[in-house]
């Protein structure tokens, strides 16, 4: 008999883990990470590290604005890091930090053209929206910025088209 | 049983090269000499008075019966995971294999992760390393990460079944914290062969803790 208020079987992480398509996920980010090893390390931290739910939920959505954004014809030209982009700074433990320095960064950085359009230029918006999503474990705060990214890139190409 | 004698002491010298040479190395170093005073039999020797307590020097001797002998250790594989590394921090202790690391890394920082299980004299392990290697300890060795930065662990033992044997230092460190805040965490198994003696100084984890792993 099945236990009370079971309502759907939970995937095994191996059939989870199963579905991540490392290759794919680096061919979306490519753009951002030109550099190999970097690319790498990025596909690393979002699929293959943290909570296996969030590496599943990180990849459906990452996976999908990628294949809209194949679809809309979007292209990224960032090889070069943006003045504007948003650096994503490792989170190391407060008494290693060093008043003054910046601390070592992800090689991801953020495209901050998406909150933007959100803010609709009321100052402060794009601030706290980038503390919150850069915020938190390096795997979730990766792919919040990997699908901003996306999601930015996607908005200007609708919004150059007539 | 063989006829030929060991000198007295030899655990206790052992325990300290391998403390600060590591388990493998210093393995070969006592076998090496061993073996041209004392011949087969001395390895022999060798194996029956260490191999229980230091399963590292009875895999290192084991295959010393079989005819193997140490040669060059050829860093060329591991170096390849280090493209666009500028510092480098290292767990576990095997001296030769980190001497030909740092000496074919000009450029690149590195540090060693001062703790293991066996004593050491870290002040004289880091001295040998003529001024190219830092020490640190578990909690400084966040402040060598970086996205150019890798951490490199000296593991042991047959990859058949999927695990290797590191040193209890790597399970100390091996968290969701510095799992991300490294670029590579690369695994140079440095004596790979199956262990005839449980792993004792060591721990099984899966290979799949390293984003490479390389033989030596």
């Amino acid at each position: 008999m099945p236990p009370p208020h079971h309502h759907h079987d939970r995937a095994a992480a191996s059939a989870i883990a199963l579905v991540l398509d490392a290759e794919r996920l680096a061919r979306i980010l490519e753009p951002w990470l030109p550099d190999t090893g970097e690319r790498t390390y990025m596909v690393r931290c979002i699929i293959s590290e943290g909570p296996i739910h969030h590496r599943g939920a990180s990849y459906a959505l990452i996976a999908l604005a990628g294949a809209i954004a194949e679809r809309l014809g979007v292209t990224v030209t960032a090889a070069a890091p943006h003045a504007a982009d948003i650096a994503v700074p490792m989170r190391l433990p407060p008494h290693l930090q060093h008043p003054g320095e910046d601390p070592p960064a992800y090689p991801l950085r953020l495209d901050p053209a998406g909150l933007d359009h959100l803010a609709a230029g009321k100052p402060g918006v794009r601030q706290v929206l980038t503390d919150a999503v850069i915020d938190g474990p390096p795997h979730h705060a990766l792919a919040n910025v990997a699908l901003l990214n996306l999601l930015a890139a996607i908005l200007r190409r609708v919004a150059s088209q007539p | 049983m063989t006829t030929v004698a060991l000198p007295q002491g030899l655990v206790q010298a052992f325990r300290t090269a391998a403390g600060e040479l590591g388990h493998a190395g210093a393995a070969e170093m006592f076998l090496r000499e061993i073996a041209a005073e004392r011949g087969t039999e001395g390895v022999i020797m060798f194996r029956d008075i260490l191999g229980r307590d230091f399963p590292v020097a009875d895999a290192v001797a084991e295959r010393w019966q079989g005819g193997w002998r140490p040669g060059p250790i050829d860093a060329s594989a591991v170096l390849r995971h280090l493209a666009g590394i500028r510092r480098l921090a290292i767990v576990g202790l095997e001296s030769a294999h980190l001497d030909a690391l740092v000496d074919a890394l000009p450029e690149i920082e590195v540090a060693l992760l001062a703790w293991s299980a066996l004593p050491a004299d870290w002040d004289r392990v880091i001295a040998n390393c003529a001024g190219r290697v830092q020490a640190v300890d578990l909690d400084g060795i966040f402040s060598w990460a970086g996205p150019a930065s890798a951490v490199l662990c000296f593991v042991y033992g047959s990859q058949d079944g999927g695990t290797v044997y590191a040193p209890p230092a790597w399970l100390r460190l091996n968290g969701p914290d510095m799992r991300t805040q490294f670029r590579s965490l690369i695994g140079w198994n440095v004596l790979p062969v199956p262990f005839t003696v449980y792993p004792r100084w060591f721990h099984e984890v899966q290979m799949a803790d390293f984003t490479a792993l390389e033989e030596a």
